[in-house]
């Protein structure tokens, strides 16, 4: 949606482009604005898909007339349709500029893929081609991001793999609880013998107090004078066994 | 009876520990495919590691002395197979500059490679939940892996296709996969490139938070050897694999 703001208001004066031969090489960067090493690593890298793929990346870095978004789109679709005819797309940048690079992309593709993954798709490369360590868009990850992108969706199969890792996930989930299980089992048997164990020993403890013999002092008590009144007792205590 | 109940205990305990040991050394599963991923013991990858980043405070502009770069030597050692939980699961132990840092668990099955867990220095093993997969056997260009099953849409693995890489070991036919993962605001692009026999050949994450690249960590193959003959190379395959 924000790229899209940004294509209806902020894109006055990207691209008004005449009808043009398709150039030479994929990289169109009149003004160096690329470094000559990363230019030409791309250029190759763009060059080998194109052979070996059913896709195709041009890349315009150019100061080109002003024109409205729609009009730019228009133009370089064109532009697209005249130069391949295998599924292409074109990154239009102008040197300096502050918007994202514009991208339009047609080919056979796009008469099966749904438009609105593709719209987002694009737009999450833009965005995160701005979110670069330079102040210009880091448009040689755009370019193969792209190119990537495009290879992608126009093989795109149906994701029938999906479904044997799901069931693999199960199945590990599974081993996973079974494991888990297998923990909570021990834990278990060990607090329960641990709880045996404790009342055991306080029935033992209990039966030892029960059977105890228990050996209790006899105590003869003496009167002494005038005990009644001042208080105090002579005791002799002697431990015997118990009178039968 | 008050020790016969401690010593059922300890022979639980006991029973299974011995379990668990017993199920860790012996291995019989066959491999699934020798062709395709056959790693040998005690081989080993070494890789180039490069990593570049930023501090999360920082904005833009980024000026070049705010980025911190760090080159590391990266040594990836296959320590054997495995049985564990029923399932021969392959080791590798990952190295930094001469220190263990990581050990992963492979499990190559039904024409699946999977990452199924990690392991420390001191082998304690985490299982991934879900298993992670890394390659199949029959990589088809424009296959999407979704996973895990309840990731958002956009998350997964894209395979692009086989491609001709060139590392500092040597040019590989490898697959080339691409994997995005958005989690909060946090977007990680990771592709890498998988070459049969061998394994990763080249790495590249991106990590994005805050609206900014904050991460870029690559890995390149160097040099492949075993841990018998430490100093020699094998050459780069070169027909298509």
């Amino acid at each position: 949606m924000r790229i899209s703001l940004i294509f209806f208001t902020l894109l006055m004066g990207l691209l008004s482009l005449p009808a043009r031969e398709r150039p030479l090489s994929f990289v169109s960067d009149p003004s160096f604005m690329l470094p000559e090493e990363t230019r030409e690593s791309l250029d190759l890298f763009l060059r080998t898909r194109s052979h070996k793929t059913q896709s195709e990346i041009f890349l315009l870095l150019e100061p080109l007339p002003e024109a409205t978004a729609d009009e730019s789109k228009a133009i370089l679709k064109d532009l697209g349709h005249s130069w391949s005819e295998k599924n292409w797309a074109i990154i239009a940048y102008r040197p300096g500029q502050i918007n994202p690079p514009l991208i339009v992309a047609g080919g056979p593709l796009f008469k099966e893929v749904n438009p609105s993954a593709w719209e987002k798709e694009i737009t999450t490369l833009q965005d995160l081609s701005l979110q670069s360590w330079q102040n210009t868009p880091d448009i040689d990850f755009l370019a193969r991001k792209l190119s990537d992108s495009l290879v992608f969706f126009s093989q795109f199969k149906s994701a029938t793999i999906q479904s044997l890792t799901k069931n693999r996930n199960e199945e590990f989930r599974k081993k996973y609880r079974s494991h888990k299980s297998k923990k909570a089992l021990i834990l278990t048997i060990s607090t329960l013998s641990l709880l045996a164990l404790g009342l055991l020993c306080f029935l033992s403890r209990k039966a030892y107090l029960a059977k105890r013999k228990m050996f209790f002092p006899e105590t003869n008590w003496t009167s002494r004078l005038g005990a009644p009144h001042s208080g105090g007792s002579a005791a002799a205590q002697r431990f015997t066994p118990p009178s039968e | 009876m008050k020790f016969s109940l401690i010593f059922l205990l300890l022979a639980l305990t006991s029973c299974s520990k011995k379990e668990a040991e017993s199920e860790r050394t012996a291995h019989s599963e066959p491999a699934w495919d020798a062709s395709f991923f056959s790693p040998k013991t005690g081989e080993i990858l070494s890789y180039r590691e490069t990593i570049e980043s930023i501090s999360p405070q920082k904005n833009l502009p980024i000026s070049p002395d705010q980025i911190r770069k760090r080159v590391l030597k990266r040594r990836q050692v296959y320590d054997g197979s495995e049985l564990i939980e029923g399932k021969t699961l392959h080791r590798y132990s990952i190295y930094h500059d001469g220190s263990f840092t990581e050990g992963f668990l492979f499990h190559w099955v039904n024409g699946f490679l999977y990452v199924v867990g990690s392991f420390t220095e001191d082998q304690k093993i985490t299982f991934a939940n879900p298993p992670i997969p890394i390659a199949h056997l029959n990589m088809i260009a424009g296959t999407y892996w979704h996973w895990p099953p309840q990731a958002p849409a956009g998350s997964g693995s894209r395979h692009i296709g086989l491609e001709q890489i060139t590392v500092p070991a040597g040019t590989f036919d490898a697959y080339k996969v691409s994997i995005r993962k958005n989690t909060q605001g946090k977007i990680t692009l990771r592709e890498y490139w998988f070459a049969p026999k061998i394994g990763i050949v080249k790495e590249q994450n991106r990590i994005y938070s805050s609206g900014h690249l904050r991460v870029i960590n690559t890995i390149e193959l160097s040099d492949r050897s075993t841990s018998d003959t430490s100093d020699t190379s094998e050459e780069a395959p070169s027909e298509s694999t």
